[in-house]
């Protein structure tokens, strides 16, 4: 064994929060009356993995806080690419490309928006998006042939990558609604 | 704001366990066959919510500490009974007798 059921249980009492303290002494004296060595062993390992689950949950700032942040980054790239497509927009070789970064970030924009007002709509729409964007990157894929003015590299890789966005921000807000969603999913 | 979500099938497995009587961890463990992992956040989370106490108790082995034994309050046997039987609950609610 790499770890004894006491070296698990010392773990355990590293993470677990303050006010579960009386949780990790009753498990603790739930344990002393296990004779058998492995089943003491899984018994601690399961402290463990509750206390770990215990720690994120009581400190309900990191999920305020990974939201902001994630919500504030989207937001700066998504402004910056408004930016480049307004830029873009002036020329004419270039007027296709920047409607279609202005939709996208318009899009990331509106996910940023869900990402600190709720988790649930954040889950259905990048949900939606993912799942559009896909639909969309085969289509562009094998059977769009492209044009002068939006080229089919340009709409495939456009399309894989605002589905692979849409994709991490559901896995995100699923991530978060799993780990803080005992109580709330939305902020207030 | 906070949201009253269905309990998962592990929380009405212990729930429905619970409403036969008080019981330890390790009793509530090996009669639902869940892990220590999954057990305890349950159970403080139904603590949490007022639907169970948790008193310390002297244990029957001598030599051995106390232990934490798990009773459903009434609020948690109302909570119970209305989580394992959601079918007589939603007939009540649309005025269909059973």
């Amino acid at each position: 064994m790499i770890f004894s059921s006491s070296n698990w249980l010392q773990w355990a009492a590293l993470f677990m929060p303050e006010n579960r303290k009386e949780w990790l002494k009753a498990m603790t004296s739930e344990m002393e009356q296990i004779v058998e060595p492995q089943e003491r062993q899984s018994f601690a390992f399961g402290c463990f993995r509750a206390a770990l689950l215990e720690w994120p949950r009581s400190r309900r700032g990191l999920s305020q806080l990974s939201r902001m942040t994630g919500a504030t980054f989207l937001t700066m790239i998504s402004l910056a690419g408004i930016f480049q497509s307004y830029v873009m927009l002036g020329r004419a070789e270039t007027a296709a490309y920047s409607k279609i970064i202005f939709g996208m970030c318009c899009v990331y924009i509106c996910a940023a928006v869900f990402m600190i007002t709720s988790l649930k709509n954040l889950r259905a729409f990048t949900l939606a998006g993912f799942s559009l964007g896909a639909l969309v990157w085969t289509y562009c894929q094998f059977w769009v042939a492209g044009t002068e003015a939006l080229p089919k590299r340009f709409l495939t890789a456009v399309s894989f990558e605002a589905t692979g966005m849409m994709f991490s921000l559901f896995i995100a807000s699923v991530f978060l609604g799993w780990l803080y969603d005992s109580e709330r999913s939305e902020i207030g | 704001m906070t949201r009253e979500r269905a309990p998962s099938k592990t929380t009405l497995l212990v729930l429905s366990h619970l409403c036969g009587g008080p019981e330890y961890g390790y009793a509530l463990m090996k009669a639902t066959g869940l892990k220590s992992g999954s057990l305890y956040p349950i159970l403080m989370r139904l603590t949490d919510r007022g639907y169970l106490t948790a008193n310390w108790e002297p244990s029957q082995s001598p030599g051995r500490p106390p232990r934490q034994i798990y009773k459903l309050t009434p609020k948690g046997h109302a909570y119970a009974g209305e989580a394992l039987n959601p079918l007589a609950t939603k007939s009540i609610n649309k005025g269909i007798t059973t």
